[in-house]
């Protein structure tokens, strides 16, 4: 299961997976994004095509108005997935130390 | 140990506590399981996205040794699909001109050792293999 949380400051927290059944939660949220946002994947334990798919199109509205996601907090697992699919080139990723 | 799966993406969550069921019951690390499970994802997922017409369940297979994790996905029906067909991705292109679909094989490719497919009458089994011997990192390629 995924849970979606927007603190107060904007941040968007993923917890739990972000597979193909989850596209609909998550893009509830990811739509209505309409600035250059935090999204913490400190709790999310795995990610599939779809889950990117939700974000990469996020991105593509977003730097329409020179908006971007800043993506922090991964596991090592998550961020293999990010780098295998080359989303470095087109994500800003901050490493967790 | 098998188990046949309904064609519907909310089949995932069966899924996938098949999967956590099996890779804990035998010890499969993270890596391993996190291959695998991302595996049999992409693949079902396509299953049910483009073989609508294919009969309505679809069996799921899993067994492992010491050296490696295997699964295989059997869809009967409908119009069969060779997988490894599948034409890459190009990974390169900015942000602007990258589609939104079309990763998932490209993940499969590279996180598994092993994709194969075969017809066998009016059934197509993709078979995933993840080498469990390998270092802590997926199997870049």
């Amino acid at each position: 299961m995924l849970s979606i949380t927007v603190k107060d400051d904007g941040e968007i927290v993923l917890s739990g997976r972000l597979d193909a059944s989850q596209v609909e939660t998550a893009d509830a949220i990811f739509d209505r994004v309409a600035t250059t946002t935090r999204v913490n994947f400190g709790g999310l334990d795995y990610i599939s095509s779809a889950g990117l798919g939700v974000l990469l199109k996020t991105q593509k509205r977003l730097s329409q108005s020179g908006h971007f996601l800043v993506l922090t907090n991964m596991n090592k697992l998550v961020r293999d997935v990010f780098r295998i699919a080359r989303f470095d080139l087109v994500f800003r990723i901050e490493e967790t130390p | 140990m098998q188990r046949t799966i309904k064609r519907e993406i909310r089949s995932l969550e069966e899924i996938f506590l098949f999967l956590g069921e099996f890779t804990g019951s035998h010890g499969i690390g993270p890596e391993g399981a996190y291959g695998v499970t991302l595996a049999v994802e992409e693949l079902f997922t396509n299953m049910v996205k483009y073989n609508p017409q294919g009969d309505p369940d679809i069996l799921l297979s899993l067994a492992c040794d010491q050296r490696n994790f295997v699964a295989t996905l059997t869809d009967c029906g409908g119009i069969p699909f060779d997988v490894t067909q599948a034409a890459e991705v190009d990974t390169t292109k900015s942000l602007q001109e990258r589609p939104v679909g079309g990763l998932g094989i490209h993940l499969v490719r590279q996180m598994v050792d092993t994709l194969e497919y075969h017809q066998n009458g009016r059934c197509g089994t993709v078979t995933i293999v993840k080498n469990l011997e390998q270092s802590d990192a997926f199997h870049h390629r």
